[in-house]
């Protein structure tokens, strides 16, 4: 075994230094709290991974010790229910900008805008800030979820530059919440965080409780351990580039009705960057990755909200989804009832304008294979039944290449020999989730867990572009990684899995 | 607009009605429908030709070609409906409702089918050909009406609308007490290529060899529409929907087009009760419904909580904001619902238009409204259109219903001539 854990331990060691340097960002959302908000609307450039630049307009944090700099999309704001929140927005732009934030109780004006009184004029929705002014927003959030602002200014051209944001609202405190674990799975860890302690030593008999703390909503059938953005929007670069260098648009309008998106973008990036770190230098104005990692069992909220003018079929590999929520409304038959209404799908359809909360889990429950690769005591979360079907000690490692890996287990996997392999970044070497096996030279890397990665995409095909070029555009990679092992240095899961 | 204030009296009164003038079930409501050409003109001065229907039934059709045609609206517990077509169309025409029985009878041209049901043949020139359609054990519910023949054609064209089925009682949607309301509205979506139009209406539709059905490739819709009117039309106090504050009002929401829309309504979500014809057990609230071509949703926009005295002037739009050109926001797909304090509610009824404080009615709020006005405060003259202080909560020119002019009415018109807001 020397030889595995020693390729292990390079191999994380690579990885932390080129791929996640900030990793902390990978596991929850990103955004800035509070009740009281500057905003600026400016311009700015964003990066596609095939190398493009396009100018957008964006919504800046101009707040006293905000970020500042314009970013796309805006930044999201996580809030608490109850929450009268305050937003200042100064217009950097040549034309009137606006915020409207659906699904909230509005404090200020909510009159449309028609210039200077003339009804073929309207110019936004709300009051807005003519450029060079101020406009201030209040409002109430009396209500759960997943939201969102945008521009209610001249729609057409402001939503597709990226005037927009998503709002994530907070429920009040639950408490925590303790919900049977089905008898079919092992019992959570301890503490259910890593190095909290004890994970490496459950062998309990089911059934067995967890208790929650975190909620989407203020009903324990929203209870989830991590929660992650999917933000959609699109480009057509042809209609950014007549916004960035026609110099008379009056007389050389865009003509919408030839607009077609060539780039889909998650929380503002195009695969592969989706996958990359938060807060990434390069990319100075997408601050949001896109890059789901989570344990087995843990339950994954997916706040899905479309920002486009296109529909766009979310799918996730690995399990289906529970619909929980539309626009900021629990799936419930009566209040109180919590998400009976709930529906399982494995593509979501991204209308423009709405927003879906679902709950994912994956625990490997009925592929007919232990996932920990025949190990004698139970991880967390692990569906019995295979677990016990497959336990099949061994006591040396198997040559690649020679024999049938372990086929006593029934996973139909024949090793091919490594000098006939060409590995992807994220393969193991091993087809067991939390275990590394020989690499080609120079290949790996990616996977420093040894995870098991589901493509979450767009399932209308052409949108895993980046203006032609595949694969890109509406992806990313959900890991599902392992829990600790006896043995496993439980820092590194500290730093990535907080 | 079906608004009324007491809603149990004239239930009742409908009620007796049905009950003894006709045993429920074999009612028989029959249109008249002629299928023939018309223009619309669009905001810009643009032309477009259509084909549109007209209500020709005797002794309460008007005879006018609509986009949409009229709504074939149903007595209360009727369940049986019959369409008199009567075509004067150069190409063959028929009616179907998606959703309802009708027997199909799919009728070739030139080996292709090209309708999905017994068509009135093509008009001769100068004449008229006719056609029936009977559709029985209708059930409560929101329809469109549409040209069942070359529909990728005749529908562009503007050959449909709606159709309203409803229950026995009164003001609700469906046989369900939580489909009531105090008020409806029918509203429509479509789009209009003139483009395409205009090909279609040179008689272009001819199947032969010269003529073959391409015209649909390169459909692409300039004006969007709402009960047929494009933004800024949409604007007219004639096009605006009504929702009145303290009520619910059922939106009968139709899309005829091609394209799926996400209907919204700014700053308000609404209840979706019902789906293509059905009531839905457990109404779903959304603030961006998805509409998609050919699908009919009632939504109920819920202002049951909003005080009898709150002016509102909402902007119902395509969230998918597709609108022809970057210059302006003219053939979007903007509506508005006008919300005000109506009498007896309030002692007096409030007008909270956004274009009050425009004294001389030249279409736009200037520094000479503002002279107009003071000029009138100072001789003590009153004037509705300058009676825009004290604003609703929305931040409206409600006024004070009273006509009589104050400072602060010109400050307010000051502040719109500036384009203060
Ligand atoms: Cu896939």
């Amino acid at each position: 075994m020397l030889t595995r854990q020693f390729i292990k331990r390079m191999i994380l060691a690579g990885a932390l230094l080129t791929l996640f340097p900030l990793a902390q960002a990978y596991a929850f959302i990103d955004g800035i709290t509070g009740t009281s908000f500057q905003f600026a609307a400016r311009e700015g450039r964003l990066s596609t991974p095939d190398g493009g630049n396009l100018m957008f307009w964006g919504f800046a944090d101009i707040t006293p010790g905000g970020r500042s700099t314009v970013q796309y999309p805006g930044p999201t704001l996580i809030i608490n229910q109850g929450d009268t929140v305050t937003i200042t927005l100064a217009n950097e732009l040549n034309e009137p900008v606006s915020m409207m934030f659906p699904g909230m109780t509005m404090l200020s004006s909510t009159a449309p805008v028609f210039s200077k009184g003339q009804p073929g004029k309207i110019t936004s929705l709300v009051p807005e800030a003519a450029p060079r002014e101020t406009q201030t927003y209040r409002f109430k959030a009396e209500k759960p979820g997943t939201f969102y602002y945008q521009s209610a200014s001249n729609q057409a051209i402001q939503l597709r530059m990226g005037l927009f944001g998503a709002i994530v609202v907070r429920p009040g405190s639950l408490g925590a919440v303790s919900v049977t674990i089905p008898t079919y799975l092992s019992c959570p860890p301890v503490g259910h965080r890593e190095g909290s302690g004890g994970v490496n030593t459950i062998i309990s008999a089911a059934p067995c409780a967890k208790n929650f703390t975190t909620y989407a909503y203020g009903h324990q059938s929203s209870a989830y351990d991590r929660e992650f953005l999917y933000l959609a929007s699109e480009m057509d670069p042809k209609f950014q580039r007549w916004m960035e260098f026609e110099p008379d648009k009056i007389n050389n309008p865009f003509d919408f009705s030839t607009w077609k998106a060539n780039y889909w973008f998650i929380n503002g990036r195009n695969a592969p960057d989706t996958m990359g770190m938060a807060n990434a230098m390069n990319l100075p104005s997408q601050p949001y990755n896109c890059m789901p990692l989570f344990h087995p069992g843990e339950q994954v909220l997916i706040r899905i909200i479309n920002m486009g003018q296109d529909f766009h079929p979310l799918h996730t590999h690995g399990n289906h989804m529970d619909v929980i929520a539309e626009d900021g409304n629990l799936l419930q038959s009566a209040p109180g009832s919590g998400a009976d209404l709930s529906w399982e799908a494995f593509t979501v359809t991204m209308a423009p304008g709405k927003t879906f909360d679902a709950i994912f889990d994956w625990t490997g429950k009925g592929l007919g294979w232990d996932i920990y690769e025949n190990t004698a005591i139970f991880r967390p979360y692990e569906y019995i039944p295979d677990h016990l079907k497959t336990f099949t000690p061994f006591t040396s490692p198997v040559a690649s290449g020679t024999t049938p890996k372990l086929a006593a287990q029934g996973l139909p996997v024949i090793m091919p020999g490594i000098q006939e392999t060409i590995a992807g970044p994220n393969w193991s070497g091993s087809p067991f989730l939390g275990s590394m096996d020989a690499l080609p030279p120079g290949e790996g890397g990616f996977n420093p867990f040894s995870g098991f990665f589901y493509m979450w995409h767009s399932h209308a095909e052409r949108e895993l572009t980046n203006n032609d070029i595949f694969p890109g555009g509406f992806l990313t990679m959900a890991a599902i990684v392992p829990w600790p092992a006896t043995g496993d240095n439980l820092t590194i899961y500290d730093e990535y899995m907080p | 607009m079906k608004f009324r204030i007491q809603p149990s009296a004239l239930a009742a009164l409908i009620t007796v009605c049905v009950t003894v003038s006709l045993p429920l079930g074999l009612h028989a409501k029959s249109y008249d429908l002629r299928a023939d050409t018309a223009s619309i003109t669009m905001p810009d001065g643009t032309v477009v030709p259509v084909w549109g229907f007209a209500d020709i039934t005797a002794g309460s059709g008007d005879g006018i070609v609509k986009v949409p045609g009229p709504a074939l609206d149903l007595p209360a517990a009727d369940t049986n409906l019959t369409i008199n077509l009567t075509n004067k169309l150069p190409v063959p025409v028929s009616i179907y409702i998606p959703g309802l029985r009708l027997a199909p009878a799919p009728a070739n041209v030139g080996g292709r089918v090209m309708s999905f049901t017994a068509h009135a043949p093509a008009a001769p020139a100068g004449g008229q050909t006719t056609a029936s359609f009977s559709f029985t054990g209708l059930k409560p519910g929101t329809f469109i009406y549409q040209s069942g023949s070359n529909p990728s054609a005749q529908i562009p064209m503007g050959l449909y609308g709606a159709v309203i089925v409803r229950p026995a009682a009164a003001n609700q949607a469906y046989n369900d007490a939580a489909s009531a309301y105090d008020n409806e509205q029918v509203v429509v979506f479509s789009e209009i290529d003139p483009a395409f139009n205009s090909y279609v209406s040179s008689n272009k539709t001819t199947i032969d060899a010269a003529h073959k059905i391409n015209y649909s490739l390169s459909y692409a819709p300039k004006y969007f529409l709402i009960n047929g009117k494009t933004y800024p039309d949409t604007t007219s106090p004639a096009s605006q929907l009504v929702a009145p504050p303290a009520r619910k009002t059922l939106l009968r929401l139709i899309n005829a087009g091609s394209q799926n829309h996400v209907p919204t309504i700014a700053g308000k979500p609404v209840r979706i009760i019902g789906e293509d014809g059905n009531f839905l057990t457990y109404a779903r609230n959304e603030h961006a419904p998805v509409l998609p071509a050919g699908k009919t949703l009632d939504a109920i926009l819920d202002l049951s909580s909003t005080p009898l005295t709150e002016g509102n002037f909402f902007t119902m739009f395509d969230r998918r904001a597709w609108r022809a050109s970057s210059v302006d926001t003219t053939g979007s797909m903007i509506a508005f619902i006008k919300s005000y304090p109506t009498a007896p509610d309030v002692p007096v009824s409030l007008d909270c238009n956004p274009f009050k404080g425009d004294m001389n009615a030249d279409g736009k709020i200037d520094i000479v409204d503002v002279m107009i006005l003071l000029n009138k405060f100072i001789n003590s003259t009153t004037d509705p259109n300058g009676d825009v202080t004290p604003v609703s909560l929305a931040g409206l020119p409600c006024g004070s219903g009273t006509g009589v002019l104050k400072l602060a009415d010109a400050m307010y018109v000051l502040q719109k001539a500036l384009d203060i807001n």
